[in-house]
């Protein structure tokens, strides 16, 4: 099968431009995990589609703004998690739990805006929506129904799996030198895993992974891969050996044990869990053409008591996951480091009918009208 | 100026034990005279890895008696320093009295405080009105300057130096030749394994490993928020 996708997809600022707002601006986009903001005035600073976006929680409610005070441009809070008023740091505008105005020091006497402009101050409302321990954004004015992007099936499985997760989480963003695509056409081909992670990953499926590819192989040479929205994300579940330990005990586990869990979440989100007992959500963020940021944010599974070793656990978990990625991004960096203008679409086989798929949705998210 | 190694074993014990495994306990077994550890006078328990601290350590501490007898726990920084308190916690819950290990070449200010299960390594210096706080090991070569509180159940690597005036809160993992500038602060649970230098505020949870290219962060109650407020 000939890509959906060409060299340009992966190179051209105008492309990525467009892809910033066709895209990154009409999706419902992962934001944060709802973990990350459990506490009033708690919050989250990311770029999302390119937008900086302040996603809080106040009184249990969770609303994002657009992280910019309408007086001089200043982000309200800087980039990362946090818990504090919506202050502007530069000249001290307050902000209430709505967006709006609250106070301005000295307002009637250095400000004297006209009342009609006085009322339009206030933060741009992005609309979010909650699944289980997920928050998504979308940057759209006029959303389209998360049904839209997500099944029902897919929805509801989000709402149990984060049904489990603890309440303390680790986050790293790793910047990467290559175009986003490339890393999530890379977690939804299975074939890659024995010749990139051949002693991190493969050895953890072993005969599993063997047979995770029987099911690529086979798909009918006639069917053609899906262009809808809503087939891009799915999940599946494989066995995988894991090595027990004391904590594992203390947890609240998802399912049964010794079972790898694998989502994709279209546009940019790739969701796995170990056994239950260890959550990892890697989100690829477009910053250039051939540069993405990759947030990566795990937790492990929650439990009543306290786990005395947390910080540890959870530091070790990400620096295996890490080390994955490293072996991933020294083969994608060096992909994007020789791709010209001039490349030649790339010949995917039946197996890959999920990259294929991939860039057929992504094309018609690419047009002006927003696919029905 | 007078190091502390005398007073470390002063009054002189009925006997003394040196659990773990690693490189503190091999360094501490290969020199036992640069401790003042009485040859005669030591009985060692290596284990075989740090997997078999957990399971072993009841029946291991079981075999000691509390009275007349101090203990010192020898293990790296493994988990945040989790494994070793693993081992010293238990050992301290059972009411056994643990010592502080203080080699012979270290220059220890006589200001200093440092508590049990305190580990200081060949020429390591500890400058004056220093704080160590229980079961933290300081490395060799590695430098206090005046005025650094370290919390307890904490790593100093080999030849790292703490600048003046610089706290550090419990489970901190500082690598083998990084530096601290003046007044820097480290939260709980931070690790530093790259050489920096490192200066102002370091958050609690922070992680920054030796190769990757970000740190890492905890999230979340004690770390980004300070209370639960949802309904």
């Amino acid at each position: 099968m000939k890509a959906a996708l060409g060299a340009a997809h992966y190179l051209r600022q105008d492309i990525f431009e467009q892809e910033q707002a066709r895209v990154f601006g009409r999706l419902w986009i992962f934001a944060c995990l709802a973990a990350a903001i459990d506490a009033d005035q708690a919050y989250a600073a990311r770029r999302i589609g390119g937008q900086p976006v302040l996603i809080v929680s106040h009184q249990g409610r969770i609303r994002a703004f657009a992280n910019r005070c309408p007086h001089r441009l200043m982000p309200l809070k800087p980039d990362g998690f946090g818990q504090g008023r919506m202050v502007c740091p530069y000249h001290g505008w307050v902000f209430s739990e709505d967006g709006k105005v609250k106070s301005v020091p000295k307002e009637a006497i250095l400000y004297q805006y006209e009342p009609c402009e006085r009322d339009e101050l206030c933060l741009r409302e992005y609309a979010v929506e909650v699944v289980g321990g997920f928050v998504f954004v979308n940057l759209d004015p006029s959303p389209i129904p998360i049904t839209q992007q997500f099944s029902a099936s897919m929805l509801q499985r989000l709402r149990d799996i984060s049904g489990h997760f603890g309440k303390v989480l680790i986050h790293s963003d790793i910047e990467a030198r290559y175009n986003w695509k490339l890393n999530f056409e890379n977690v939804v081909d299975p074939e890659h895993v024995p010749y990139v992670h051949p002693r991190s990953f493969q050895p953890l499926l072993g005969k599993a992974g063997e047979d995770a590819s029987a099911a690529f192989r086979s798909v009918p040479v006639h069917a053609s891969p899906s262009a809808s929205t809503l087939d891009q994300s799915r999940f599946s579940e494989m066995p995988m050996r894991v090595e027990p330990w004391p904590w594992h005990q203390q947890v609240d586990r998802f399912g049964p044990p010794d079972t790898y869990h694998n989502h994709f979440l279209f546009p940019n989100v790739n969701f796995i869990s170990v056994a239950g007992l260890i959550f990892l959500v890697q989100q690829f963020e477009p910053v250039s053409p051939d540069r993405t940021q990759v947030r990566f944010t795990l937790c492990a599974a929650g439990s009543s008591g306290r786990i005395a070793a947390l910080p540890a656990i959870l530091r070790a978990h990400l620096n295996s996951e890490v080390q994955v990625l490293m072996e991933d991004v020294a083969f994608l960096e060096r992909l994007q480091a020789h791709l010209t203008d001039d490349a030649p679409a790339a010949r995917h086989g039946r197996y890959e009918h999920a990259v294929v798929g991939f860039g057929l949705a992504y094309l018609d998210w690419m047009k002006a009208q927003r696919p029905a | 100026m007078s190091t502390l190694a005398d007073q470390a074993v002063h009054p002189e014990p009925a006997s003394q034990w040196v659990l773990g495994c690693g490189d503190v306990f091999e360094a501490v077994a290969d020199d036992p005279e640069g401790y003042a550890l009485a040859p005669g006078r030591i009985r060692w328990h290596r284990f075989e890895s740090v997997a078999a601290l957990a399971p072993e350590a009841d029946g291991i501490l079981a075999r000691i008696p509390c009275e007349g007898v101090t203990l010192f726990v020898a293990v790296d920084a493994h988990a945040l320093n989790y494994a070793r308190l693993e081992l010293y916690g238990r050992a301290r819950l059972k009411g056994m009295k643990l010592c502080r290990l203080i080699h012979r070449t270290a220059v220890v200010s006589p200001s200093a405080e440092l508590s049990d299960n305190v580990w200081v390594g060949p020429s390591a210096v500890i400058g004056r009105g220093c704080r160590i706080g229980s079961n933290t090991f300081v490395g060799a070569c590695a430098r206090l300057d005046a005025d650094v509180e370290i919390g307890a159940h904490g790593w100093v690597g080999a030849g790292s130096s703490i600048g003046r005036g610089c706290r550090i809160a419990q489970h901190a993992v500082i690598g083998a030749d990084a530096r601290l500038k003046p007044d820097t602060q480290l939260g709980h649970h931070v690790a530093l394994e790259q050489p920096g230098p490192w200066s102002g505020v370091i958050p609690a949870g922070t992680f920054v490993e030796h190769e990757v290219r970000a740190r890492a962060s905890l999230i979340g109650l004690g770390y980004t928020y300070r209370r639960q407020g949802s309904p």
